[in-house]
C-alpha cells in the first residue's frame, strides 16, 4: 500500500490517496494530505470545511450531502472547488480524512 | 495567473448556429410536408419556402473528425445550417432547391442515405452499450446496425402505416430509450447480482441507500459478526442492478444477457398522452453478432402492422384498435404470465369485463 | 482500416451492411477497436466501473471509465460539451468539433441520446481541449449530480407548430443555471427538457426530470377557406373529424367548428390540416418525473404534470426560471441520497411539491377526484 509520510511517520493511503485508517488523522496529516491535492496552505476557510466534515462524520459515520455542507459552512459549492480543486468528496473529504466515497452510481 | 479560471461558465445560445436570413423567418412557418422520402418542405405565409434534408447517421451518433467535416462542407455548399436530431439523426436546413438533386445523389454515394422522414422507419435511436459503457447487457449499437440493415428500404421508402421508431438502450438504465418507442428493445440481465460478503464488508457500503434503490425490497440488512451485510431475495428480484451500481465494490453481477421486445411506446399529446412501450418477448436471445431472434421477432410486428393497420395508424393506436388478445395471439408472444408487471401486478391486471378474443 | 479483417473480424462484419457503419467511424479515429472486439467477441463489456475521477479546475463535464483490458487502453476519458439548443450545430460548429477531436482527442465525437455532445480524450488534454472549446464560445459540464444539459425541440427557426421559443427558453434556463450545470452539488442527476408544442418530439414528459411544455389555452383556430382549398386539393375532411380524440370537431355541411369544452388542446387536428393553426393564448405546461432508467423504486415513468399553464409573453421566461430554481432548490434540499425527481414526488406527493411552492392546484392536473374515502 502507498503511504504518505508525516514528520517522519509513515501515514498508508489507499490508491486513490485516501487514509486507510481514518484513526491516524491529525492536522499534521491533513497538511501533507493538502499537499497530495495541490492545496499548498491550509487557511482558515479550509480548517472550517475540514472541521465541519470531521464533526459531522464523527457523528452520522459517513460524509455530509455537499449541500448541507454548503448550507452549514456557509460557503458556495463554486467557494468550495476553489479551495479545493478536487471537489468537496474527492479533494475536502480527503484532507479531513475520511474514507473514500463509494459507488458511481 | 496567466490562463482564466475554469470552468468559465458558458452557455452557448443556439441563434448562434442559425444564420441570420434563417433567424429572421424564424416563427414563419405556417406549414409543412414530406416531398419525397427525407426531404422536408416548411412553408411561411407569404408563400416561401425552406427545404430540409435528413439523412441515415450510423447508429449511436458516433462521428469520426472526417464524417463531421462532411456534414460541414455540405452545409457550407448546399444549405443553411444543421442540426442533430433528437433521435440521433442529422437534418440539413435551408437546403438550396436547385441543389436538391445533386446533394442527394451526394449524400447516397457517400454512404448516408436521405430517409426516414413521414411513414418510413426513423434513425434507429440507441446508447453506446459496449463501445464505452461499463454498465452495458447487450450491444444497442450492433443490434441498431442489424436492424437497420435488415429494414433498409423501409427507411427509404414511406410506406408504412405510420412513422415507426425503434430505440435500443443496453441495460435497465436505458439511456437509449427502448421504453420510448413504437418498437423498443431492451438489454436486460439474466443473472441475479451475488454479494461477496468479504470485499461488502471491507468497502464503506451506504446500506440504506442500497436498500432504498431496490425497486422490489429484495435486498435486507443482516447483522454478521463482521458487520452489517445484506441478503439478496432471488424470487424478488427484478434484475435491475440498482444495487450494483449503488455498490459495485460489493455487488457484481455474472453477465449473461438477453433483450426484451417492447411494443407501442409513443410520446406526445396528439390523441393519448404519452405512454411507455408494453413489453412483448420478454426474453431474446442477443449474443453479438447473431441478431436474427431479434429481427424475427421484429419482422413478425412490422408485417402484422402493415397488413393490417390503417393509414395513420401508429403501432400503439393500431394495438388499441384490435385489442392486446388479438395481437399478442397473430404477433406469437411468449405467454401471459410472463408479461404480466412483476413489480406491480395490479397495473397489469384487468378489473373490467371488457373482454376481446 | 487499423486492424485488418483478420484481428477484428466481428468489428469488420459491422462494416459490411447497407446502412451506415459506427464501427467505419470508429476505424476512422483512434479509438481502440480492439475494446470493441472484446465486447462483441465475448457478449460482455470491456469497460469496467470508472467512479473514481478528478480533474483539478474541472468539476463537471468530464469522466472516466475504467477498463477491464488494460493491455489495450488502461482508461478511457471523455468531455461532455453543453450543446446550443435545439440541435443546431452550424458548419463552424461540426468544424470546431472536429478540430478538437483531432487535436485533443482520439478523432471522434458522440452525439449522445441525452443530447450532449461527447469528445473521447485522455485525461492530460482534458484542460487544453477546454480552453479550446471556451474560445470558440462553447464549455462543457453536464455529467455526474447536477443539472444535465437543457435540451429543446428545433423551435420556430423550423417548426410550423412552434408555440413557444423552445430552444430560446432552454438557452435561457442553461444561462441562468449554468453553475448548476457545471458544479455537480444535487443528491441525484436532473435532467430538463423544452418542447415548443404537445407534439413533444423530443419527447422530454418521458425522458427528462423536468419539462416545460409549450401549450394554447384557447381553441385551435380553423380558417373556413383554407379548409375549402384543402378539401379541393384532396384533403380526407371525415378522416380529419375522425382523427379527433375528443369528438369535438363538428362539420355543418359548410363550416367546420370545435365543441369548446370538448376540446383537448391536443395537436392531432393541427397535425393533419393546414386551415386549423394552433390557439393564440400560449404558455408552457411544467411537468416533472419523467425518466426512462429502471433504477430507483418507481422505475420507467412519465411525468407528473404540476402546472398545465404558465402564460409566456414578449419572451419573458424570468418567471419560469424563478420556478425551475424554487423546484430545484426544494428537491435538493428533500430528496433522499440518488432520488430521482420522479422518485421524490411519488413520494412525497405533487400536492406537497405545490404547496412547498406556493401554487395553485388547478383542476386540469387532476385525471378524476379519488374514488376512495381516504
Ligand atoms: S443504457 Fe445502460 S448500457 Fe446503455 S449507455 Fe446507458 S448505462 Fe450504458
Ligand atoms: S438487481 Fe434490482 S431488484 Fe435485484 S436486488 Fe438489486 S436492486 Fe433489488
Ligand atoms: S415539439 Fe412541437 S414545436 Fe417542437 S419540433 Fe415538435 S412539433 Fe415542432
Ligand atoms: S385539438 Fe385535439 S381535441 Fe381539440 S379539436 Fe383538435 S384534435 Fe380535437
Amino acid at each position: 500500500m502507498p503511504a504518505i509520510n508525516v514528520g517522519g511517520i509513515e501515514i498508508e493511503v489507499d490508491e486513490d490517496g485516501f487514509i486507510a485508517d481514518p484513526s491516524k488523522w491529525n492536522e499534521a496529516v491533513a497538511k501533507a494530505l493538502a499537499e497530495t491535492e495541490g492545496v499548498t496552505e491550509l487557511t482558515e476557510d479550509h480548517w472550517k470545511v475540514v472541521n465541519y466534515l470531521r464533526q459531522y462524520y464523527q457523528q452520522f459515520g459517513i460524509a455530509p450531502m455537499i449541500r448541507k455542507l454548503c448550507k452549514e459552512t456557509g460557503y458556495s459549492l463554486k467557494q468550495i472547488y476553489d479551495l479545493f480543486p478536487s471537489g468537496p468528496a474527492k479533494g475536502a473529504c480527503k484532507i479531513a480524512g475520511l474514507p473514500k466515497p463509494t459507488g458511481c452510481v | 495567473m496567466s490562463a482564466p479560471d475554469l470552468p468559465a461558465g458558458i452557455m452557448p445560445d443556439y441563434r448562434r448556429e442559425i444564420p441570420a436570413e434563417l433567424l429572421a423567418r424564424q416563427g414563419s412557418w405556417v406549414w409543412h410536408e414530406v416531398v419525397q422520402p427525407g426531404v422536408l418542405r416548411h412553408l411561411a405565409a407569404d408563400g416561401s419556402e425552406l427545404l430540409t434534408v435528413r439523412i441515415l447517421l450510423p447508429p449511436n451518433g458516433l462521428l469520426s473528425a472526417s464524417t463531421l467535416r462532411d456534414l460541414a462542407r455540405w452545409i457550407r455548399e448546399y444549405a443553411l445550417t444543421g442540426r442533430r436530431t433528437s433521435r440521433q439523426g442529422f437534418e440539413f436546413v435551408g437546403v438550396r432547391p436547385e441543389k436538391l438533386e445533386k446533394f442527394l445523389a451526394e449524400l447516397q454515394a457517400a454512404g448516408f442515405p436521405a430517409g426516414g422522414t413521414g411513414k418510413s422507419l426513423h434513425q434507429i435511436k440507441c446508447c453506446t452499450s459496449f463501445i464505452h459503457c461499463q454498465n452495458a447487457a447487450v450491444d444497442a449499437p450492433s443490434i441498431a446496425q442489424a436492424i437497420t440493415d435488415y429494414f433498409y428500404r423501409d427507411f427509404l421508402q414511406q410506406d408504412l402505416p405510420a412513422p415507426l421508431k425503434i430505440s435500443i438502450g443496453g441495460c435497465p438504465n436505458q439511456c437509449g430509450g427502448g421504453v420510448e418507442a413504437d418498437i423498443g428493445i431492451l438489454g436486460l440481465y439474466d443473472s441475479v447480482p451475488e454479494v461477496d460478503e468479504a470485499s461488502f464488508l471491507a468497502a464503506n457500503i451506504d446500506i440504506g441507500l442500497l436498500v432504498s434503490w431496490c425497486p422490489t425490497g429484495a435486498i435486507r440488512p443482516r447483522q454478521t459478526e463482521k458487520g452489517t451485510m445484506v441478503t439478496i431475495d432471488v424470487d424478488r428480484c427484478v434484475r435491475c442492478t440498482s444495487c450494483v451500481q449503488v455498490a459495485p465494490e460489493g455487488i457484481s453481477l455474472k453477465k449473461k444477457s438477453y433483450v426484451a421486445i417492447a411494443v407501442g411506446g409513443h410520446g406526445g399529446n396528439s390523441c393519448k398522452g404519452p405512454e411507455m412501450a408494453a413489453i412483448v418477448f420478454p426474453r431474446v436471445p442477443a449474443r453479438p453478432l447473431d441478431y436474427s431472434a431479434i429481427i424475427d421477432r421484429i419482422e413478425v410486428i412490422i408485417n402484422y402492422w402493415r397488413r393490417a393497420g390503417k393509414p395513420g395508424e401508429r403501432l400503439a393506436g393500431f394495438i388499441e384498435r384490435t385489442g392486446w388478445s388479438d395481437f399478442l395471439e397473430t404477433i406469437g408472444a411468449s405467454p401471459v404470465e410472463e408479461l404480466v408487471d412483476k413489480r406491480l401486478p395490479q397495473t397489469s391486471i384487468r378489473r373490467d369485463l371488457h373482454f376481446r378474443y | 482500416m487499423p486492424g485488418d479483417s483478420k484481428e477484428f473480424p466481428l468489428c469488420h462484419e459491422l462494416m459490411k451492411g447497407r446502412s451506415p457503419s459506427h464501427v467505419r467511424e470508429l476505424s476512422n479515429s483512434r479509438y481502440p477497436l480492439a475494446m470493441y472486439e472484446h465486447g462483441l467477441a465475448t457478449g460482455e463489456t470491456a469497460y469496467g466501473h470508472g467512479g473514481y475521477i478528478s480533474i483539478p479546475e474541472l468539476p463537471s463535464g468530464v469522466a472516466v471509465r475504467n477498463s477491464c483490458r488494460p493491455e489495450i487502453i488502461e482508461e478511457s476519458a471523455y468531455l461532455r460539451i453543453l450543446p446550443p439548443a435545439g440541435g443546431w450545430l452550424s458548419a463552424v460548429t461540426l468544424e470546431k468539433l472536429a478540430s478538437c477531436a483531432e487535436t485533443y482527442g482520439k478523432g471522434l465525437i458522440h452525439l449522445t441520446s441525452g443530447g450532449t455532445i461527447e469528445i473521447y480524450t485522455t485525461r492530460e488534454q482534458m484542460v487544453p481541449m477546454v480552453r479550446e472549446l471556451n474560445a470558440a464560445g462553447l464549455d462543457i459540464g453536464s455529467t455526474g449530480n447536477d443539472l444535465r444539459c437543457l435540451t429543446a425541440c428545433c423551435g420556430p427557426a423550423r417548426c410550423d407548430m412552434a408555440l413557444i421559443d423552445a430552444p430560446a427558453l432552454a438557452t435561457y434556463l442553461g444561462q441562468r443555471f449554468i453553475d448548476e450545470q457545471q458544479y455537480p452539488g444535487y443528491p441525484q442527476k436532473v435532467k430538463s427538457g423544452v418542447a415548443g408544442c404537445p407534439n413533444d418530439c423530443i419527447r422530454a414528459m418521458m425522458q427528462k426530470d423536468h419539462s416545460f411544455i409549450g401549450v394554447y389555452r384557447d381553441l385551435p383556430q380553423i380558417n373556413n377557406e383554407v379548409l375549402a382549398a384543402w378539401q379541393e386539393a384532396g384533403g380526407d375532411l371525415a378522416g380529419l373529424i375522425a382523427a379527433c380524440p375528443a369528438g369535438a370537431l363538428t362539420w355543418t355541411g359548410t363550416t367546420l367548428a370545435i365543441v369548446p369544452n370538448k376540446c383537448w388542446h391536443c395537436m392531432a387536428c393541427i397535425n393533419l390540416c393546414p386551415a386549423i393553426r394552433p390557439g393564440r393564448e400560449r404558455g408552457v405546461a411544467w411537468v416533472a418525473g419523467g425518466k426512462y432508467g429502471h433504477r430507483g423504486p418507481q422505475g420507467p415513468m412519465v411525468g407528473y404534470v404540476l402546472v398545465p399553464f404558465i402564460p409566456v409573453k414578449d419572451d419573458d421566461y424570468t418567471a419560469i426560471g424563478d420556478l425551475f430554481g424554487a423546484f430545484l432548490e426544494l428537491w435538493a434540499d428533500n430528496a433522499r441520497k440518488k432520488e430521482r425527481v420522479g422518485d421524490f414526488i411519488a413520494r412525497v406527493g405533487p400536492l406537497w411539491v405545490l404547496k412547498e411552492l406556493g401554487l395553485k392546484v388547478e383542476p386540469q392536473i387532476l385525471l378524476s377526484p379519488k374514488r376512495n374515502g381516504f
